[in-house]
């Protein structure tokens, strides 16, 4: 199986005005991993996220997305791009307006012509793969928060695409549903191989899934540290890092 | 048969009554279709003793492929076939395992929207209405004892949102209700003059625009004119701060929102109304004059002095008082529509369109009833 980089970030830079995000990121995501953005608030990683599926147009630098560089790809690479990835918003983003099946069904009415039974078959199945199996007919309005995360995420699946993005998918997660959460991204990351590309930052769900991350600063205005994550909780030297992975507040003498 | 248009392949063999489909290519999403289409056929074909399948050239199997699989092998298992899959490798098991087919079977806790009779679209409707005229008389109560506070504490009321609205409802609102009456106006003037020129009456032009302007026209275009700017944006910013929780947020620091929100926006709205229906009328006429002088050679000396005459100091108090009525009713309206707003997007939409709707509709009661009042006051 070809675990070469299917993401490359390549001196990305965001400035909105006199604003300096952050400049001068670089990483890549490999085939089939788990990475996870982490960092304080206001360092720039939602932004970051929402660069790498094409939402803004970064300052400078490139993204290439299975060779594709998204900054500046035409209507058709983007179509393609945009049918192979699958994004969780963070509070799920489901239309208010419409069932949780028509929810799901979006992706696959956008894209595919499928037959009503076909797509009532796999929308009924992406909502059991995320535990909300006969909750097809509810309004997104009837749904706790939790759960529009799940449905939001069963959309995100929908067309089983080669990269899923999260943004903060833990957050606002009672800690049983957070710890069954984790267990459905490691699921389908085993099963279906999915590369997944998170924003967290709930420690917890942190050391749980991720298999790499990097942590952006806002004072540095850049990556600050990658690695594994239990690895980085132990063993760096860095006090924002040991800060962040300990949760502790101890200012270290330089 | 390999058709060059797709990604899949389906073999059939038959041997000492035990039957292997050898499935190979990509069993994905886009196979489900045709792929689903030919087992059916191979179902409906006979009753088959065994059944093995092969999945070893499949390259790719994503969970739609893995549920149309496991969907076979249910089916099997209802006829009582034995099935079994062969060359399954841990990758494809592993997507296999992804498939809950438990929860395909699980029903809907909830059954899909049902179709309404007409019956029940009346019944409906009529409970609807009932409904909303309580909540609209709860509404004015609150609203009346929020003003009467107000009245009594004036301290109490935030002054500053008062000036904010009365910028956006009047300073804002100045240019296109000018523009509009300046429109009506010319439009008056020119289609009277067309009657009123086979009778010589030309100058009379003057003397019914001025007439109309003040005493009908102005207040009830302007009122409308706000309703549509203004009574939407109270409704949609009360409606969306309904969504965010602010409303609560409000309530639970010790604020009544009634107060909060709705009072300054009526107040602002008496205040500014009137005034932009003197604007209004003032352009309405000088939309005539327009007409007057240009195209109906008129001066405009004779013009004003026609049209001073056609409307005393009464009639421009009197319409005064019904653009002020007229405000608070379109502003009051928009603020229950905007606090009734529960759910999401598609609620705050429908509570504008409502609060826009319900005030031309107020206006239009209103308007009446003043008509009729007035009527018996001047006779």
């Amino acid at each position: 199986m070809d675990t070469g980089p299917v993401i490359v970030v390549e001196d990305l830079a965001m400035r909105f005005g006199d604003n300096v995000i952050f400049e001068g990121v670089s990483f890549e995501v490999r085939r089939g991993e788990i990475f996870v953005i982490v960092g304080g608030s206001g360092c720039g990683k939602s932004t970051l996220l929402k660069s790498m599926i094409g939402l803004y147009r970064p300052t400078a630098g490139r993204i290439l997305v299975e060779g594709v560089d998204i900054t500046s790809a035409g209507e058709g690479e983007m179509e393609r791009f945009r049918r192979s990835i699958g994004v969780l918003f963070q509070a799920g983003a489901l239309i208010g307006s419409m069932s949780l099946a028509e929810n799901v069904a979006l992706p696959l009415m956008e894209q595919r012509k499928l037959s009503q039974d076909m797509a009532g078959a796999i929308v009924r199945m992406k909502l059991g793969m995320v535990g909300l199996a006969g909750y097809e007919n509810h309004l997104p309005l009837e749904l706790s928060g939790g759960m529009k995360k799940r449905a939001g995420l069963a959309r995100a699946m929908a067309l089983d695409p080669t990269i899923l993005f999260f943004d903060e998918p833990n957050t606002g997660l009672d800690p049983v549903t957070s710890a069954e959460l984790d267990v459905t991204v490691r699921t389908i990351n085993r099963g279906m191989g999915t590369t997944m590309v998170m924003v967290s930052h709930d420690l917890a769900s942190i050391l749980s899934v991720a298999q790499r991350v990097i942590m952006l600063d806002k004072d540095r205005k850049g990556i600050v540290a990658e690695g594994d994550p239990l690895d980085l909780k132990n063993n760096s030297k860095d006090p924002k890092v040991i800060g962040f992975f300990n949760r502790s507040l101890e200012r270290l003498n330089p | 048969m390999k058709a060059p248009d797709r990604n899949y392949d389906l073999k059939i063999e038959e041997r000492d009554r035990r039957t292997t489909i050898s499935f190979s290519g990509r069993i994905d999403l886009e196979a489900m279709e045709s792929l689903s289409a030919e087992m059916d056929a191979f179902w409906r074909s006979g009753r088959p003793k065994e059944i093995a399948a092969d999945l070893s050239g499949v390259t790719y199997l994503d969970s739609a492929g893995a549920l149309l699989l496991l969907l076979q092998e249910e089916r099997a298992g209802t006829d009582g076939i034995p099935f079994r899959f062969l060359n399954r490798s841990e990758a494809f098991r592993g997507v296999m395992d992804l498939v809950n087919m438990e929860a395909l079977r699980v029903q809907p806790l909830i059954p899909a929207q049902k179709r309404q009779t007409l019956t029940g679209l009346a019944s409906d409707t009529a409970t609807a209405i009932f409904a909303d005229f309580i909540r609209v008389m709860s509404f004015v109560g609150e609203l009346l004892t929020a003003l009467t506070q107000a009245l009594f504490h004036p301290l109490s009321v935030r002054w500053n949102a008062v000036l904010f609205y009365m910028k956006r409802v009047g300073v804002d609102g100045f240019p296109i209700v000018t523009l509009i009456s300046l429109l009506v106006g010319v439009i008056i003037a020119f289609m009277s003059s067309l009657q009123l020129r086979q009778f010589g009456a030309v100058t009379y032009v003057a003397s019914l625009v001025g007439f109309a302007m003040v005493r009908e026209l102005a207040p009830l275009m302007t009122a409308i004119i706000v309703a549509g700017r203004s009574g939407s944006a109270f409704c949609a910013e009360i409606g969306s701060m309904m969504i965010n929780e602010e409303v609560d947020a409000l309530t639970t620091m010790g604020f009544d929102p009634v107060h909060f929100l709705a009072v300054p926006k009526v107040l602002a709205s008496v205040v500014v109304v009137p005034l932009l229906t003197v604007y209004a009328a003032f352009f309405g006429i000088l939309g005539g004059l327009i007409i007057g002088v240009v195209g109906l050679d008129l001066t405009a000396y004779s013009f004003m002095k026609q049209t001073m005459t056609s409307f005393k100091a009464f009639d421009v108090a009197s319409s005064l008082v019904k653009s002020a009525v007229f405000a608070v009713l379109v502003s009051s309206i928009a603020c229950q529509r905007g606090f009734q707003v529960r759910g999401g997007a598609e609620a705050v939409g429908a509570a504008t369109t409502s609060a826009v709707v319900s005030g031309i509709f107020l206006i239009v009661v209103a308007n009446s009833a003043f008509a009729v009042v007035l009527y018996y006051i001047h006779h």
